[in-house]
C-alpha cells in the first residue's frame, strides 16, 4: 500500500462525515451536492498530499492550504445568511482537521527505529 | 469527527463553490452599497495580483503588502462600522486575521519564508478568490436575490 493509500484510509473517518450516510433527510439535491463535495474534498487533499510528499509544497503551506478551506467554509458559511457567528464558529471547529494531522503523520513522521 | 446538519450543508455550499446559490439577504441587513462592492472587487484583483508576485522575496514587496493590507483593513473598518452588517465584517476579519490561513495568514507566511511556491501560490489564489467572492454575493445579494455565480467574474 502506498504511503497516501495509507493517509487516505487513515483520514476515511474524517472525509466520510460527508458521505451519503450522513445525509439521511435530506433533499437529494442536497445529498447530489454532499457527494460533489466530498469528490471535491478528496481532490484538493490528494493534490496536496502529493505535493505535499514530493516537496511541492512545504508543511508549513499545506497545513495553510488545508486550514485555509476551513476558515473559506466559516466565510462562505456566514455569505449563506441566517447562520449565526457561532454556528459559523463551531463549523470552522469541526473541520479543523484531524486530517492535517493525519497527513502529516503519515507523510513527515521519522521513520520507526529498526 | 462529526458535524452538526448545519455544518454539513455549509462545508457543501463551501466546497462547491460559486456554484452553489444562495439566499437573499436576512431581513433587516445593511443596505446594499455599490462602493463597497466596486471596491471589494479591485481589492480581490489587487490582492490575486500581489500572489502572482509573491514568489519574490517578501522584503521586494513589503511596501506593496503594506499598502494593501492597509486597503483591506480599511474596507474592514467600513464593513464594521456600518450597522446591521455583522456577517460582512466578520468575512473581512477572517481575510486579514494573520493567524488563519487566507490573506493575512498567508503573507504572515510569506514573510517567514521569505517566498511560496508555486504550487502553493496557484492553490491559495484560487481560495483567496473564492473568499472574495463570497464577500461579493454576500454584498450582491442584500440588492437582490442571485447566486454566487452571478459575482463570480466581478474584479476578476
Amino acid at each position: 500500500m502506498s504511503q497516501f493509500d495509507d493517509f487516505i484510509a487513515a483520514a476515511k473517518a474524517n472525509l466520510s462525515v460527508l458521505g451519503k450516510d450522513s445525509f439521511e433527510g435530506y433533499s437529494a439535491e442536497v445529498k447530489a451536492m454532499a457527494q460533489s463535495a466530498l469528490d471535491k474534498a478528496q481532490a484538493n487533499l490528494k493534490r496536496w498530499t502529493a505535493q505535499l510528499a514530493v516537496s511541492q509544497l512545504t508543511e508549513a503551506e499545506f497545513r495553510n492550504l488545508v486550514q485555509g478551506e476551513t476558515d473559506l467554509t466559516e466565510i462562505a458559511g456566514y455569505t449563506a445568511a441566517g447562520m449565526s457567528l457561532a454556528e459559523a464558529q463551531r463549523l470552522r471547529d469541526a473541520v479543523t482537521l484531524s486530517v492535517i494531522d493525519t497527513a502529516l503523520d503519515t507523510f513527515l513522521k521519522p521513520a520507526p527505529p529498526p | 469527527m462529526k458535524l452538526a446538519p448545519i455544518a454539513r450543508v455549509a462545508l457543501v455550499l463551501t466546497l462547491l463553490g460559486p456554484m452553489a446559490a444562495l439566499p437573499a439577504c436576512a431581513p433587516g441587513s445593511a443596505p446594499f452599497n455599490p462602493v463597497v462592492q466596486s471596491n471589494t472587487a479591485t481589492l480581490k484583483a489587487d490582492t490575486l495580483a500581489l500572489l502572482d508576485r509573491s514568489g519574490d522575496f517578501y522584503a521586494e514587496h513589503a511596501a506593496e503588502v503594506d499598502a494593501l493590507s492597509a486597503r483591506i483593513d480599511a474596507a474592514a473598518a467600513v464593513a464594521s462600522s456600518t450597522p446591521q452588517n455583522a456577517l460582512a465584517a466578520r468575512q473581512w476579519d477572517v481575510l486579514r486575521d494573520p493567524n488563519r490561513a487566507l490573506l493575512g495568514g498567508t503573507i504572515k507566511l510569506w514573510k517567514a519564508q521569505n517566498t511560496l511556491g508555486l504550487s502553493f501560490r496557484e492553490e491559495k489564489k484560487i481560495q483567496i478568490r473564492r473568499a472574495f467572492d463570497y464577500i461579493l454575493c454576500l454584498e450582491a445579494n442584500k440588492q437582490r436575490a442571485q447566486s454566487c455565480g452571478d459575482v463570480q467574474g466581478v474584479g476578476a
